[in-house]
């Protein structure tokens, strides 16, 4: 599905790379976790995937489903499959949420040459995949996550996520500001979504998110690359030890 | 500009019939403008946009002509209240039809008002005029009043269940003086909806006396498809809490100059004045300027400005609140906001507070930026067009504004006009 070769990347603000090197191999329907310490790159890295302005590729490649992706704009990415669940949803006055995820779930049937929904039809579907995530139809009215709790904009950004049914989901952070309820429905969407042809990367601080979604492997980014590669107990051992350790036993 | 002066007065052959009153009125704004002249441009209040960009306007129409209908009418089935000026004179059919249906006003054209000893406006003609030239000299106004022979006269005794549209049609490209008065009396509420179709070049004045309670919305919809010179002026006063809403939307690709003077005689009024313009090219010039004056205690007042501007076009709000002495309690606010879609086009800004009472709140704002990027990544990370994406974060930046207009059909029509101005 996706396969991240020798990747490196630059931001036009900080001199040198960012991420320096990066190879990951997600096949479908893994599930894969991320986990690292604060400014190691991990939003670098899931925004140069979705290919946003000012994140240069100085070397490497990301290739989905056996196709370079890095020439492509951010949408054709999205209409392939990419999604990103964003760390910090950006709050968009005047533009209303649930036309907002029309026009997206319309634009990426529209570049797919598949029949687009009519109002009525895509409310019925947005009602539907919104009761799972508690979104109920006064915060789908309101402008996209303006004024939205921390918990309700992650749930938001799920509820895209369902409604796009992309192929490759990358959650950035989706787990903090949550509290414990919060998690538990987040966690249950994304289960939910789970299939042999759907990838997940999950980029996390924490151990807890991961007992809802058990990841295949989980990954330990230091530095703009990754240091360590593991089962679910790596997690564990990240959670006893810090990364610190990890840190450390790499550079023995 | 002398000749359009003179132009403008030799035209003027209905005047042997007009009251002493209308006549005086006619008289004085021929003298003051000798006094005045027109400005020039370098005068302060000019500084932004040349008034040669009006220079065309405001001169008094051939009368007695036919009347063209023209089948390029904006809405489909017409409105139940509305009048129609083509090519800068009232059909007489139209206002035949108005004066049946709407019981809840009287209203007389400007030739029948002014030739009438007795006319309800004989007291009114010209004094929020008058009190507005104490701010700023309005030339313009002037030129207007020394040579109008076309408008209505509307005193609004209850309140209409519908707004009450306005057309300007036509496709002569005239120069046309057209000159309002609104009266509305304590309790009643008025709703006017200007439309801007036609071809002229237009000068229009408004005058609005507001008793105590009334309420005063107006619209003011410039439409997309022209590229004449227009300048209105719209001089309401307003007795205690009294209510004025008066939202422009500027889409053409002409010259637009609104100045707007709204005197808060009365305590507790709430005024509102909100602009948006959409200008596409270097000949679009949309110019707001406003002045709103605090005269007694506990009003509140609110200006809303937002400009998209791209491929040269030009904006300019000259926005200035003054507060008296007297006018403790004062709640301002001003906010103008440019989006700047490339670099050859500019928003120029001239906030001004002036404040003479120490118990009052007055807040004001500008801001001038281009597309936020973060917010164009997001809606293009959900698989939406770059183009798309321009188009809905521009609407929503003019969102705020579309959102004050309380007509629901017109609010309506206003957002498809901007969407397809936005193409
Ligand atoms: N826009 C930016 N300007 C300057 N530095 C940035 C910017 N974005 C990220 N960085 C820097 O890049 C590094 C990686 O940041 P980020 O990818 O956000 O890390 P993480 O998501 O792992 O916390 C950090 O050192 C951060 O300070
Ligand atoms: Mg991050």
């Amino acid at each position: 599905m996706l396969v991240i070769k020798d990747l490196k990347v630059k931001i036009s603000e900080v001199d040198k790379d960012i991420i320096q090197g990066f190879n990951l191999k997600i096949n479908s329907g893994e599930v894969h976790a991320i986990m690292g310490p604060n400014g190691s790159g991990k939003s670098t890295l899931s925004h140069a995937i979705c290919g946003k302005e000012g994140y240069e590729i100085t070397g490497g490649n990301i290739n989905l489903e056996g196709r370079s992706i890095l020439d492509l704009e951010p949408q054709d990415r999205a209409t392939k499959g990419i999604f990103l669940a964003f760390q910090y949803p950006l709050e968009i006055p005047g533009v209303g949420n649930l036309s907002f995820m029309r026009t997206a779930l319309n634009s990426q049937k529209k570049a797919r040459q598949e029949k687009e929904l009519n109002p009525a039809e895509f409310l019925k579907l947005v009602k539907e995949k919104a009761s799972h995530l508690s979104v109920d139809m006064e915060m789908l009215k309101r402008p996209l996550n303006v004024g939205f709790s921390g918990g309700e904009k992650k749930r938001n950004e799920i509820l895209q996520m369902a409604l796009l049914e992309p192929k490759l989901c990358i959650l950035d952070e989706t787990d903090s500001g949550l509290d414990v309820d919060a998690m538990r429905q987040v966690s249950q969407g994304v289960n939910a979504l789970r299939s042999p042809n759907r990838s997940f990367l999950i980029i996390t601080h924490y151990q807890r998110l991961l007992n809802h979604i058990k990841p295949d492997y989980v990954h330990i980014m230091v530095s703009g690359r990754i240091i360590k590669t593991g089962g679910p107990d790596l997690a564990l051992q990240v959670e006893e030890k810090g990364y610190g350790h990890l840190i450390a036993n790499q550079k023995n | 500009m002398k000749n359009q002066e003179k132009h403008s007065i030799n035209k003027l052959d209905n005047s042997r019939k007009r009251s002493k009153w209308a006549l005086n009125y006619q008289k004085q704004c021929q003298e003051d403008l000798k006094k005045v002249g027109m400005p020039s441009r370098n005068a302060e209040y000019w500084k932004f946009a040349s008034p040669n960009l009006w220079e065309n306007t405001g001169l008094i129409p051939v009368s007695g002509k036919n009347f063209p209908k023209n089948d390029t009418q904006y809405l489909e089935n017409k409105p139940e209240y509305y009048v129609e000026f083509v090519d800068g004179i009232i059909d007489p059919v139209t206002l035949q039809n108005l004066k049946k249906k709407l019981k809840e006003c009287e209203i007389s054209n400007f030739e029948e008002s002014v030739c009438d000893q007795f006319h309800w406006a004989n007291k009114l003609l010209g004094k929020a005029e008058t009190k507005a030239r104490k701010s700023y000299e309005r030339p313009f106004a002037l030129l207007n009043g020394g040579g109008s022979s076309q408008g209505i006269f509307l005193n609004c005794k209850e309140s209409p269940r519908k707004p009450i549209h306005i057309f300007y049609s036509g496709e002569i490209e005239e120069k046309v003086n057209i000159r309002h008065l609104l009266k509305i009396n304590c309790n009643a509420e008025l709703h006017i909806i200007e439309h801007f179709s036609g071809n002229a070049n237009y000068n229009v004045v408004t005058e609005g006396f507001l008793d105590s309670t009334s309420i005063l919305n107006h619209n003011r919809l410039v439409s997309r498809f022209l590229r004449n010179s227009i300048i209105t002026h719209f001089f309401i006063n307003c007795m205690e809490s009294s209510v004025v809403k008066t939202i422009g939307i500027t889409l053409n690709n002409g010259a637009v100059r609104n100045e707007t003077f709204l005197n808060l005689e009365g305590s507790q009024c709430d005024v509102t004045l909100a602009g948006l313009g959409v200008g596409r090219n270097q000949s679009s010039i949309c110019d707001n300027s406003v002045f709103v004056a605090h005269l007694e205690n506990s009003c509140k007042s609110r200006q809303i400005i937002k400009n998209v501007l791209t491929q040269g076009a030009k904006a300019v709000f000259q926005g200035k609140i003054y507060v008296d002495p007297k006018a403790q309690k004062t709640d301002g606010y001003q906010m103008s906001n440019g989006l700047i879609l490339d670099e050859k086009s500019n928003f120029l800004v001239k906030p001004e507070l002036e404040i003479y009472a120490d118990d009052v709140i007055c807040s004001h704002g500008s801001t001038s930026g281009s597309l936020n990027m973060e917010h164009l990544f997001y809606l293009k990370s959900r698989g939406i067009s770059t183009n798309e994406a321009r188009k809905i974060l521009v609407e929503a930046f003019l969102e705020e504004v579309i959102e004050e207009i309380s007509d629901l059909e017109f609010s309506k029509f206003v957002r498809k006009e901007i969407q397809d101005t936005l193409i």
